[in-house]
């Protein structure tokens, strides 16, 4: 009987690793430069004007409070948020209809704020990213293709402040990426102090 | 048992209370919408479901289940009470229907994004014609999400469509179908 038990809580333990792998981080703040050389931390921003309002209602459903115990509330993963992915330049995101609204996710950013998020310093492109308008899975695509080639040696890269412009509807008619490097830098040197190197590489269209 | 019973039913009232939104009783800001849709290309032949989806930052990203009437060889789908702001038709839901239904609900969702489909800007209370399309289904891969199309098409005229939604509407609204046909 312990046995059968042991078993399920390591089947219960597997099984929410396994679902939590596939959700987006909201860990956007690396803590610290890493002292590896292959890897490096991206520094920028997204924002979307004008301003888009979200409904996100604590759901009633009867296992929302474990959902939440596991997972965190609607409100912490995406209110003010997008959830985006920064893979490597290439990589291939094949959406079936048994793909999770994840797929080709890695991280959930605030809006109008820095993130700091370490990735393996080779060419990253940013996916396709969406905007969730309620807690329902209502959203809204933001378009990637955006490459940033990291900096050699740097340890901190910047890659710009991202804008997106919004008609009445929603639809995306302008993207732009805004270069702000000195309030960023700035920030980065304040938070892992005053010798890291931080470089410019904005991201740019994908060839 | 009785108790039991009706403690279920209690319950069962409140969940489905919890479901339907605000009910509108003043129309004086509202606005009627409509659209009218052709299926004969889609998967389902019958028209069981439809909503509008208002942008209007105080409705809070507002969708608005309509109603739906076979006219026609399409069906309107229809509101009478939308708020003043930027609004579209949000879903279509189909059925296949021959004397009995399928058990599949097609739904036809015209996403949170863009207004080149049956979308108005509602700036003042008034009677608001978002077109009519025919809804195409389009052959994917077995594993594929569905895909649709939707074309401009022609349908039944303004005045027809006004003289249908004339005795269906909320007494509130009589007035500006009628003025609306009096402009005609």
């Amino acid at each position: 009987m312990g046995m059968f038990r042991a078993f399920k809580f390591m089947a219960a333990a597997v099984f929410c690793t396994a679902i939590s792998a596939c959700i987006p981080s909201t860990d956007t703040i690396a803590n610290d430069v890493s002292r590896s050389s292959d890897k490096v931390i991206l520094v920028g921003s997204f924002e979307i004007t004008p301003k888009i309002p979200q409904n996100l209602q604590t759901s009633s459903r009867l296992a929302a409070p474990l959902e939440e115990a596991l997972f965190g509330s609607a409100e912490d993963a995406l209110g003010d948020r997008l959830v985006t992915g920064f893979l490597p330049y290439g990589t291939q995101v094949n959406k079936t209809i048994y793909s999770t609204p994840w797929a080709g996710t890695t991280h959930s950013v605030p809006l109008d704020d820095l993130f700091f998020i370490e990735v393996d310093r080779t060419t990253i492109e940013m996916q396709p990213s969406q905007f969730f308008l309620s807690s329902g899975g209502d959203t809204i695509k933001l378009p990637g293709g955006l490459v940033t080639a990291t900096h050699p040696t740097a340890q901190i890269v910047y890659v710009g402040a991202v804008r997106y412009r919004r008609d009445d509807f929603y639809a995306i008619t302008d993207v732009r990426v805004l270069d702000r490097f000195s309030q960023a830098a700035a920030a980065a040197r304040a938070r892992y102090g005053s010798d890291v190197t931080v470089s410019r590489s904005l991201w740019r269209p994908a060839r | 048992m009785k108790c039991i019973r009706s403690f279920l039913l209690l319950i069962g009232l409140t969940v489905l209370a919890a479901c339907t939104g605000p009910q509108i009783t003043d129309f004086s800001d509202r606005s009627v919408a409509y659209v009218w849709v052709n299926v004969d290309e889609a998967r389902g032949n019958r028209v069981v479901g439809g909503s509008f989806r208002s942008f209007s930052p105080g409705d809070g990203g507002g969708i608005y289940p309509a109603g739906y009437e076979k006219l026609g060889n399409g069906y309107l789908i229809y509101h009478e009470g939308i708020a003043n702001g930027p609004t579209k038709l949000n879903t279509v839901s189909a059925m296949f229907c021959v004397g009995l239904c399928g058990n599949t609900v097609n739904v036809y969702d015209f996403g949170a994004q863009g207004g080149d489909v049956a979308a108005a800007i509602i700036r003042s209370r008034g009677v608001y014609d978002l077109g009519r399309y025919a809804i195409v289904s389009q052959r994917t891969g077995l594993f594929q999400p569905g895909r649709f199309d939707v074309q401009r098409t022609s349908g039944p005229s303004k005045r027809q469509i006004l003289e249908f939604l004339l005795p269906i509407v909320n007494e509130q609204q009589k007035p500006l179908i009628q003025a609306e046909l009096n402009r005609l």
